[in-house]
């Protein structure tokens, strides 16, 4: 079927819809990955922290 | 309340509402609304083409108005609004120039025009705010970076009504007055619910981003004090 601007096919509709859902959710998991990396070299740090604290106490 | 040992906050309940919001906009744009007499089936793009322009607008204008806080309040907590919300304005940006450019090929003949105002100004806006995360990410954390992204943020926004009156302030022939605001073309109610509930679910869902995004920048700092802290001792 065809009219002035071309086929009604619905192609460049769901490719339109699709690239926002997929977009989406390509983000949160970008952010969420972000967030866990952050943290864990937070915790990372303040472990090795609670260890120099340890280590200087023990020495002390 | 749990089920996996963490607490439910209002951001999870944002989330959740958002995302049947989401699906409930995407049946209304889908199977309720009519097939446009014109377009035909194309015109439905128009419900997340429109939602993701006018979300992208708001975020940017949040940029502003978190970044005249920052330079009048001096905390630390306007500037991490501005970044939040400048990433998610080029998110929300990226997605209606993308979805514009998909709804131009078979309507316009063309992925894209260089002649039309309105895809020009609003390449500007974008490109100006890929600027100011470019500052942001390439700049030392401090005051100093956040004093100066705070100018651009606030400069920047002009290219936000420029973007938006652009279809006023130049002739165009491609880019319509919107149906919305249009007298001769007033659009029937089946256009206008799933219009303005994918508004609301888009707008659900930057209010969802932003806080789960604030969260990663507040983590993020508290990474560069540690840092800071362990290499002074």
């Amino acid at each position: 079927m065809e009219n002035d601007f071309g086929d009604f096919s619905p192609i460049f509709v769901f490719v339109a819809y699709a690239a926002v859902w997929i977009v989406f959710f390509a983000y949160l998991y970008y952010v969420a990955r972000r967030q866990s990396d952050i943290r864990s070299q937070i915790d990372a740090l303040k472990e090795s922290e609670r260890e120099d604290e340890d280590s200087a106490e023990s020495n002390g | 309340m749990s089920l996996t040992g963490r607490r439910f906050t209002v951001t999870d309940a944002i989330g959740i509402a958002a995302f049947l919001a989401m699906l409930i906009a995407l049946y209304l744009a889908i199977v309720e609304s009519p097939i446009e007499r014109v377009q035909g089936i194309h015109q439905k793009i128009f419900y997340i083409h429109v939602p993701t322009a006018l979300v992208g607008y708001i975020a940017f204008g949040v940029v502003a108005f978190a970044s005249i806080m920052y330079v009048w309040k001096r905390t630390d907590r306007w500037d991490r609004v501005a970044v939040a919300s400048a990433e998610l304005g080029v998110l929300f940006t990226t997605l209606m120039l993308a979805t514009g450019s998909i709804w131009g090929r078979p309507v316009w003949g063309a992925w894209w025009d260089w002649t039309d105002a309105r895809l020009v100004t609003s390449l500007v806006m974008w490109l100006v705010y890929v600027a100011y995360l470019m500052f942001r990410s390439l700049g030392e954390s401090g005051p100093g970076t956040y004093r100066s992204a705070a100018v651009i943020g606030i400069l920047g926004f002009v290219s936000v009504p420029l973007s938006y009156f652009s279809i006023w302030l130049w002739t165009n022939i491609l880019h319509p007055v919107p149906t919305l605001q249009s007298s001769t073309d007033r659009p029937e109610g089946s256009i206008l619910v799933p219009f303005l509930f994918g508004m609301l679910a888009f707008t659900l869902l930057y209010v969802y981003l932003m806080s789960f995004r604030m969260r990663v920048e507040e983590s993020q700092r508290e990474l560069n004090e540690l840092r800071a802290a362990q290499e002074a001792s």
